[in-house]
């Protein structure tokens, strides 16, 4: 940093500097120090003192209009019947309520995954992989909807029983009726957080970094991420993910590591092929300030 | 940025925010539709917003609109614009705080956003810089322009008094 020394030719200059508050403490002790000497130049000192303002206290009586309150957003061209949606309280709810309701989720999920395994032989419908929505990138859609993926359908090699836990996560989910419902009779503190992401991972094969990417947008946010994973024997939740938008990818590894962790933890045998995929699906919890 | 983070913003900054603007547009509705501007926009990009730059922000967007509103105003009579709507100021003999805001008011549009960014906010001459795309030379000069005018006004009217 330049040193600002004073003298008789530039003493304007650093006083002024010197009331902007831009000159280090010793460079002040220099000003100081020089008006000592020249005691003629004080009066000039104090007048470019008092023209620094004094900040007046103006209230904007207007702040009603500028709040503002998420909406709730639906993914686009989701082709799925019903959404999965998690309500929670809002910021002020205690921790334990938001595992209290991640637990049960995954206590209904395994229940019907159980009940409803021999029926996922018959189906025949596309598994679902998520893909980047292609828009454009200055467009105001992509800027309103950058935290969102597109589901799509596909039949890229993946097991049908994966469809199969695709549904249970479905039927586990609130259906439309139930989340009106809920809208209706909920007081101002509970908000409906739809489901962020869902995507199929390949098991013990090399994690596709595109795949990783598409995770990271939606978990730019100050969440907290409770990923459900299931294969077609088992659902786990796993220990909640905090992530910060310079952090994200980072975080998003090692949340893909602790998946493939658990899995090893819940599956003592070597996985068959139709178990080389599972499910995850995410969903947003605000975390408590 | 969360929502909660952006209401916070509101709370925290909006009246430094709308103090800067009606400083410099000395017209209520127009001081409106820019803090307006600036939350708006603040919101419809929260998601790559950090809350810890969030003021900063607001007053980058507010700067701009400013930049547009005089720019505009120009085509206008300036004199019809300051008679109508003038912010009302009615400096007292030997209260230099408000001989100081009237003088404020004489000074060029730039000169003034520079020294209310300085003095009401505690920007430094870096912080001004980012906020309003100058160099930190062009601020230093601006300022040391403003606070000459400043203080040759507060003589003058010394001297008449």
């Amino acid at each position: 940093m330049k040193h600002h020394t004073i003298n008789n030719s530039n003493y304007e200059s650093v006083f002024l500097l010197y009331i902007d508050n831009e000159l280090t403490a010793i460079e002040k002790q220099d000003v100081d120090a020089f008006l000592r000497e020249n005691p003629a130049l004080v009066g000039e000192f104090e007048q470019i003192k008092q023209t620094k303002l004094q900040p007046e206290a103006i209230t904007y009586m207007q702040k009603h209009v500028l709040y503002r309150q998420e909406k709730e957003e639906v993914l686009p061209q989701l082709p799925l019947p019903q959404q999965m949606h998690l309500f929670s309280r809002n910021t002020s709810l205690k921790t334990w309520y938001y595992w209290a309701a991640a637990v049960s989720i995954g206590i209904i999920l395994g229940i019907l995954h159980f009940t409803t395994n021999n029926n996922a032989e018959t189906l025949n419908a596309p598994s679902m992989v998520i893909e980047k929505a292609n828009l454009p990138v200055d467009s105001a859609r992509t800027r309103k909807n950058i935290n969102q993926v597109m589901l799509v359908s596909t039949n890229k090699n993946i097991p049908q029983k994966i469809k199969t836990v695709q549904s249970h996560i479905n039927v586990a989910a609130l259906k439309d009726n139930d989340v009106e419902t809920m809208k209706e009779n909920r007081d101002s503190s509970i908000v409906i957080i739809p489901t962020i992401a869902a995507t199929t991972i390949h098991y013990r094969e090399n994690i596709d970094q595109t795949n990783v990417i598409h995770l990271d947008k939606p978990i730019i946010t100050s969440e907290a991420i409770v990923p459900i994973i299931a294969t077609e024997n088992h659902v786990a939740l796993v220990e909640p993910v905090v992530v910060s938008p310079k952090k994200g990818l980072n975080k998003l590894k090692v949340f893909i590591n602790k998946i493939d962790n658990q899995l090893d933890a819940l599956t003592s045998i070597e996985p068959s092929e139709n178990e080389r995929s599972i499910k995850v699906a995410a969903f947003t919890i605000p975390l408590k300030k | 940025m969360t929502e909660r983070e952006y209401n916070n913003c509101v709370q925290e900054h909006s009246d430094g925010l709308f103090r800067f603007i009606i400083k410099n547009t000395k017209h209520n509705d127009d001081a409106h539709d820019i803090i307006q501007t600036a939350y708006e926009k603040m919101w419809n990009n929260r998601i790559t917003i950090e809350a810890s730059t969030a003021k900063s922000y607001l007053f980058t967007i507010a700067y701009n609109c400013l930049m547009d509103y005089f720019r505009k105003a120009k085509n206008i009579s300036s004199q019809a614009i300051s008679e109508e709507h003038a912010f009302s100021y009615h400096p007292q003999p030997h209260d230099v705080s408000a001989t100081l805001h009237h003088a404020l008011l004489q000074l060029p549009e730039m000169q003034r956003m520079l020294v209310l960014l300085k003095d009401y906010e505690g920007y430094t001459y870096h912080e001004i810089c980012e906020i309003t795309g100058l160099t930190a030379l062009q601020v230093k000069v601006y300022l040391h322009r403003a606070r000459l005018k400043l203080k040759n006004y507060l003589v003058s009217i010394d001297k008449l008094i």
